[in-house]
């Protein structure tokens, strides 16, 4: 083991190297073991022959796809805006009957990822589903040409559908942040004399507006990471473009050069957050915080605001809860619980809790490292380690699964020329695929969980541990690390029920014969058979419930 | 063998006979529903369309096909039954097994098979179009005896008679019987075109389907 270098040695002359610790190294690993697909992408982008993207159709094909993105990217952000900061600021400022239930509730749709959103809202709305058929019988119509009906396998379907399920992000920010400010804006704007929309719109809104953009952004991540909903719906997006120009076309060139698309956006999409995360028009010192009880609302004004934030829960989780209910029960008569389900339960819980595992474990080195590190290298290192959460599943396998089978031929050709038998594909080719695809994708999750763990441990214990000449080392695993357990429980949760929701890198990772429930219900859907899916939906979805329960758990304490 | 073939709405279609040319043609404009056009099953087609008309002509007819669309290219074929079965279409592409698996599945996809009929289409002068499930063996196979025996097991009678019970497939021999669901289609006569000329196509196919824009849906 290598022994620390002396905290107070940070002589200028020496070479960075040289003034590395063991922490600094790991960090900078684990950064490029994140990095290296992502410029694996560049390459293989540049292989292309006969012009790429830029030779006609394919330019075609980019465009087109980059224009639906936009669309539905835009809709989604408008929608999921307008629901989470009407609901955020109708919570936050005012009480009304039912206030403290739906305070909760209006998470509730964080459970549903977006692809089996869209297959309830199909089965749900469609020509044959409860709500056409009451609206047909209703209106005493017979055939789907006599009237018009929503339209679910649309663009503008999707966007409905996607927000329903992604506003969360943006009520959970709006909330605080009116929670935080609100009030006393508001006082203050009406003591000089502006009506209540006016200083809505004049005062409260522009200081709110900059921390909602954290959750803005995660609203379109998550919307440019989507595959299973947009395919689903007809909408070919710039991630449904690359899964069909490499698996329908067997162009890899051309889908690591949309994949660079996608990326370009994304870098940008973070650039444009953190630019306007730190330039905040206006801040307010949170001394001035002065909790202030919420004015109620009794009468048709209560019940009016009930209605209102009643219909996001409704629409966003009742519904395709219900319909999946339907739909699984239904199954369940006809089928029983078949054992390809069951297997699929098992290998999914298998490889999440392999990336569980995974995660955590680098995430405790990386926060660690940052602990303990005098280097800004180190610092930037841990924070790139982790930008997987920005990178859509399809990008990221995009230039992991060549690497990996690059890794995997000269391993086969070593064995070989050392005299051995060939091996086969040990990482490409295997469950471990997707376990390095889900540590890249939620590390970002694990390290956030740590770190702020961590940095809520005091220094002083560290100060104690050096004064008696204890090594960072021992000081990390015998009294930082104890003391994180339930940090670590807590994140083992989150990171476990989003690697068991993923999708998009899964299912073009995932071995012969082998199957998750979220790629075993993606190809009952794929099939036209949805509902043979729907009890593997309703697992995946009351496994996303338990995150939710922390969540609000966590939201209470502060 | 899966013959990609015409669902037909039982109660809004006279005729029994049909041409994947006619498909083009304007007698079905607005009638016509399939699924994503860059689906495996679909590219497949058109790759056969153009072995027979050359590239010029099946971009023409593609085309024709697009402009006779009810609606957007989205879902699964067993949304072109459904398609049918509510009126919004009235004919559509889809594969044979399918409809016996609708047929024999739940209440509300036996009533959308119950909607349908199957029509085998033809090319003009020639068969229908099929998709096969096909055997391929590594050069390098280090199993290659044990990969010989499963590839004829494949094509006995036993793995054949399996094919055509459980899903509704042509069987790939002969004096194999059929589903009587599938029976009922009527006699199959596959194109003569061999599978490497279309194989060939496949990705003209799939960059036809862009360069039309076939997936935006009719009126586009």
């Amino acid at each position: 083991m290598t022994t620390t270098v002396p905290r107070s040695s940070t002589g200028t002359g020496r070479g960075i190297l040289a003034r590395m610790t063991y922490w600094d190294r790991t960090a900078l690993a684990v950064a490029a073991f994140v990095v290296l697909p992502l410029v694996a992408i560049v390459g293989f982008a540049a292989t292309a022959a006969d012009g790429g993207l830029l030779a006609y159709p394919a330019r075609q094909v980019l465009a087109s796809s980059a224009g639906e993105t936009l669309v539905l990217a835009t809709g989604v952000l408008v929608l999921a805006l307008v629901i989470g900061v009407c609901s955020g600021w109708l919570i936050a400022t005012y009480r009304f009957p039912g206030r403290d239930i739906l305070a909760w509730a209006l998470i509730l749709p964080f459970a549903i990822p977006t692809y089996i959103a869209a297959y309830a809202y199909v089965d749900m709305m469609d020509y044959f589903g409860p709500v056409q058929s009451a609206y047909r019988a209703l209106m005493g119509y017979q055939m789907r040409r006599e009237y018009t009906f929503p339209e679910m396998r649309s663009p503008g379907g999707a966007i409905v559908v996607t927000a329903l399920v992604l506003y969360p992000y943006i009520y959970i920010a709006s909330r605080a942040a009116f929670t935080l400010q609100g009030a006393n804006l508001m006082d203050a704007a009406r003591n000089l004399g502006c009506s209540r929309m006016e200083a809505l719109r004049r005062v409260v809104l522009p200081v709110v507006a900059p921390m909602l953009v954290a959750g803005a952004t995660l609203v379109l991540l998550e919307t440019l990471n989507d595959i299973g909903a947009s395919q689903y719906l007809g909408v070919n997006t710039l991630t449904v473009a690359i899964y069909t120009t490499w698996l329908g076309k067997g162009n890899l060139a051309g889908a690591a050069q949309i994949a660079l698309t996608v990326l370009a956006a994304v870098v940008g999409l973070l650039w444009l957050e953190r630019s306007l995360r730190n330039n905040p028009r206006f801040t307010l010192g949170s001394r001035n915080y002065r909790p202030v009880t919420p004015p109620d609302l009794t009468g048709w004004r209560g019940m009016g605001a009930l209605a209102l934030v009643t219909l996001p829960v409704v629409l966003g989780f009742v519904m395709p809860v219900a319909t999946l209910i339907r739909a699984g029960w239904r199954q369940f008569l006809i089928d029983g619980i078949e054992r390809e389900m069951l297997q699929a339960l098992g290998n999914t819980v298998m490889v999440a809790s392999l990336a569980t595992v995974a995660i955590l474990m680098l995430a405790t080195l990386l926060a660690f490292a940052r602990r303990f590190t005098k280097l800004a290298q180190t610092r930037a290192a841990v924070r790139i380690s982790g930008i997987g959460y920005a990178v859509p599943g399809t990008v990221l396998v995009i230039g992991l699964l060549p690497a990996l089978g690059q890794f995997d031929r000269l391993l086969n050709d070593g064995m070989i020329a050392m005299g051995w038998t060939r091996i086969g594909l040990v990482l490409s080719g295997s469950i471990i695929a997707i376990v390095v695809a889900y540590t890249i994708r939620f590390l970002a999750i694990g390290l956030d969980q740590v770190d702020t763990g961590l940095s809520s441990l005091s220094r002083n214990t560290d100060f104690a541990a050096f004064t008696l000449g204890c090594p960072e080392h021992r000081l990390a695993s015998h009294i930082l690390a104890p003391a994180l357990r339930p940090v670590l429980a807590g994140a083992a949760v989150l990171i476990f029920v989003d690697c068991l929701k993923e999708l998009p890198a899964t299912l073009l990772l995932r071995p012969l014969n082998f199957e998750t429930l979220a790629t075993q219900l993606y190809g009952h859907a794929a099939r036209g058979g949805f509902e043979d899916g729907a009890m593997a939906a309703l697992l995946i979805v009351a496994a996303g419930l338990l995150p939710l329960i922390l969540m609000n758990r966590m939201m209470e304490r502060r | 063998m899966r013959a990609r073939v015409v669902y037909a709405s039982k109660s809004r279609v006279k005729q029994e006979s049909i041409t994947y040319e006619d498909l083009a043609g304007p007698a079905w404009k607005g009638r016509i529903c399939i699924r994503d056009g860059q689906n495996a099953y679909n590219t497949a087609l058109f790759a056969h369309v153009i072995a027979r008309l050359g590239t010029e002509k099946a971009e023409g007819w593609l085309k024709g096909v697009k402009a006779n669309l009810a609606k957007k290219p989205s879902g699964g074929d067993r949304d072109v039954a459904k398609d049918i079965a509510s009126g919004q279409c009235d004919i559509g592409l889809a594969n044979t097994y399918y409809f016996g698996l609708m047929s024999k599945g739940g209440s509300d996809q036996k009533a959308w098979a119950d909607s349908v009929k199957i029509i085998l289409p033809t090319f003009t002068d020639g068969g229908t179009h099929v998709n096969v499930s096909g055997f391929a063996m590594a050069k390098h196979a280090p199993n290659r005896a044990n990969a010989q025996k499963l590839a004829e097991w494949l094509v006995s009678d036993a793995a054949q008679a399996l094919y055509a019970r459980q899903n509704y497939e042509h069987p790939v021999r002969s004096g194999i019987p059929l589903d009587p669901l599938v029976s009922g289609f009527g006699e199959l006569k596959p194109d003569s075109t061999p599978l490497t000329e279309i194989a060939k196509n496949r990705k003209a196919a799939s960059d036809l389907v862009d360069k039309i824009g076939f997936n935006a849906g009719p009126g586009s």
